[in-house]
């Protein structure tokens, strides 16, 4: 009797009771779903925070204002907080003029890499045919992070910037969609820029063309379909029309901003010098510290914590997975002792005692082997909906993040593997000894069995 | 046989003897039947001929094989290549058709699929049982169930029948169909057939009628 006819001959004792072997195999189905739930969502925002990190430019850090009370103000009145409490005002955070500073004393180490996008809109190119895109406003320093190549013109400029002009930059691609000869440098294009607040129509002069890249375009619009193009205008800009930035000063950055750093340099030197420079900056701002975390660190940081919790969560499932492969022993046995008189029969026929230990553990693998597929599945399910569902909660909560964020629902191959064969090694061992009984069962004894 | 002996629960306070020193000879192609009452050992000794059950003493030459002294493994390959049972509630797998009921034994025995549905069909159609042979036990009738186990019970060409009250579950007109196919196997196939029964009546129907009371032969062991 061939492993094949084992299988089949399982898979008819499986089929004859379906809701026992449902039954049976419902503690291997929630174990594994679990596993393959928590690792498909820790892969998932794994794979999209690496993405989102890579798409703008990878080697980055972030500096963001910390502000507190200083300590003279502290010690003098240590229960009234409330009046005591500084305020950060708007000239006291990051300007574009200080990263011309930084330019000037680091020069070609730093690049100032802002993104944000305005969401998809429509425009009518030359033979009223709809295109649709997506405004990024970004700066000099993403075309740079980017490796977006400039065929015509130049890129969002620094001064673009600072001045929050009306510049755009469209790819080739679009150029030829967009225009009749399909000639975009320095030609306008108007948009319907802004919120859903209100929108204004505004003149945008083509400063620049770029090379179309579809993988850079999906990262930028979200839409792997190819069909929605990406224009670059100025971060500033875009801030200005949207009401993104409350900022009086056209100067003003804001609290937070994301410096990329030359991949050949040495991380700690770039990170020394930065910080060196935003302490020298801000040497006379009480209450104000600069906090400068690097994506990669970030990154680490992310990983070893959902390491940590994938690990934990396994742990609850291989216990789950424990109780459902008892489960899967005490059916077994029952299976055994009313298949008795079978077994008999067979042993009368001449059936080896391997063969029989063989069948019923044949039988509890692939019970096993089957929840824990079907645990896959489910686990993949959840994993998705829930990703889908965690990122239309923070699209709501942060739309303008959001925009540049591409949710990646990724299951971790890995996992899968792992779960599938511990559902093997859960039948071949809680099937055992219920096989073995089989196996050892007198002929005659079982024969009477009624 | 010679000798045998046959004792139950040995060294405990309990212990038992069944069969008291049994010698008898069955030769190929002899139609013979075991008889005796409740109780009297044939069944102890029918295991001993089936090879389910060594004696505890004695000898047991099979074809000049003893295999009173074989392993399980050695049993279970005789009982499958040598002996085909018949048993009076007819034991056919539940879950398996006819045909494949058929090819059970064949299956032990190593026979490629494709030969052994050949030859399941073969002894189905011997017994008038091809009509029906996709049907699962439960749709067969008493008669029919006891002819599939006959086909089955030929899969591998054992050299001896054993049939253990064949007609006990039958009414007495199924009962002689199925005892026309024993003589049938018997005087055309020259089938070698041992019949266990308490009926002296169906035991008439054989050559030879040993008798056994009490762990006893009474008489019929010589051929």
């Amino acid at each position: 009797m061939g492993v094949l006819e084992s299988i089949k001959s399982a898979l008819s004792a499986i089929v004859s009771n379906k809701l026992r072997s449902f039954l049976t195999m419902l503690g291997i189905i929630i174990g594994i779903s679990s596993v393959i739930t928590i690792t498909t969502i820790g892969n998932s925002i794994q794979k999209t925070l690496t993405r989102t990190f890579n798409d703008l430019g990878g080697t980055n850090f972030y500096a963001y204002m910390m502000w507190g009370m200083s300590e003279k103000e502290e010690s003098e009145d240590g229960e009234d907080f409330q009046e005591q409490y500084f305020e950060l005002k708007e000239e006291d955070m990051f300007t574009w003029s200080m990263f011309d500073r930084l330019e000037e004393q680091y020069p070609g180490h730093y690049e100032v890499v802002m993104a944000d996008s305005a969401g998809k809109t429509k425009l009518k190119n030359y033979n009223n045919k709809d295109l649709n895109i997506v405004i990024a406003g970004v700066t000099k320093g993403f075309f740079k992070a980017q490796k977006i190549e400039i065929l015509e013109g130049r890129s969002i400029s620094k001064r673009d910037v600072k001045e929050q002009k009306n510049a755009i930059v469209v790819t080739d691609k679009f150029a030829n969609e967009y225009f009749r000869d399909g000639n975009a440098l320095g030609k306008t294009i108007s948009l319907d820029i802004g919120s859903d607040g209100g929108k204004v129509t505004e003149e945008f002069v083509v400063v620049g063309v770029a090379k179309y890249d579809r993988q850079k375009n999906q990262d930028t619009t979200g839409d792997k379909k190819g069909k929605t193009t990406a224009v670059y205008i100025p971060y500033t800009t875009l801030q200005k029309y949207t009401g993104m930035s409350y900022y009086e000063n056209k100067d003003t950055v804001g609290e937070y901003v994301m410096i990329n750093w030359n991949p050949q340099n040495d991380e700690k030197t770039e990170r020394q010098n930065l910080e060196n420079f935003f302490a020298e900056e801000y040497a006379d701002k009480k209450g104000i510290e600069i906090q400068i975390d690097s994506t990669i660190e970030e990154l680490g940081i992310i990983n070893k914590v959902l390491n940590i919790v994938t690990i934990a969560i396994s742990v609850i499932a291989a216990i789950s997975l424990i109780v459902g492969g008892v489960g899967v022993m005490n059916i077994m046995l029952v299976s055994v002792i009313e298949r008795t008189k079978e077994i008999g029969v067979e042993k009368a026929l001449g059936a080896p005692n391997r063969l029989i230990r063989r069948q019923f553990i044949t039988e509890s693998i692939t019970i096993c082997t089957i929840g824990g597929l079907i645990g896959i599945l489910i686990g993949i399910l959840n994993g998705a909906i829930i990703g889908k569902l965690a990122g239309g909660v923070l699209a709501n909560m942060y739309p303008d993040a959001m925009n540049m964020v591409s949710i990646t629902i990724s299951p971790s191959v890995p996992a899968i593997i792992i779960s599938t064969v511990f559902s093997i090694l859960v039948g071949l061992f809680f099937g055992y000894y219920p096989a073995n009984k089989a196996a050892k069962l007198d002929p005659i004894e079982a024969l009477r069995y009624e | 046989m010679q000798g045998i002996v046959k004792r139950f629960y040995i060294g405990k306070p309990n212990e038992l003897e069944i069969l008291h020193g049994i010698s008898l000879e069955v030769n190929k192609g002899e139609f013979v039947s075991i008889v005796g009452q409740s109780g009297s050992g044939k069944s102890t000794l029918m295991n001993i001929i089936g090879a389910l059950d060594r004696p505890t003493e004695g000898t047991y030459m099979f074809e000049n094989v003893d295999i009173s002294k074989c392993n399980d493994k050695q049993l279970s390959k005789i009982r499958n290549q040598r002996i085909g049972f018949v048993f009076q509630t007819f034991n056919l797998l539940p879950r398996l058709n006819a045909l494949k009921n058929v090819e059970m034994p064949m299956m032990y025995n190593g026979v490629k699929p494709k030969e052994r549905e050949q030859r399941a069909k073969e002894l189905l159609k011997l017994v008038g049982m091809e009509d029906r042979m996709l049907h699962k036990p439960s749709e067969l009738s008493g008669g029919q169930k006891q002819r599939v186990a006959i086909a089955r019970a030929l899969a591998n060409e054992p050299d001896i029948i054993l049939a253990d009250e064949p007609t006990g579950a039958l009414d007495s007109k199924t009962g002689h169909m199925v005892m026309d196919i024993f003589h049938k196997l018997h005087k055309e196939q020259g089938k070698t057939i041992i019949l266990i029964t308490h009926s002296r009546e169906l035991a008439e129907e054989t050559e030879r009628i040993i008798t056994i009371s009490d762990g006893m032969i009474l008489e019929g062991g010589e051929s």
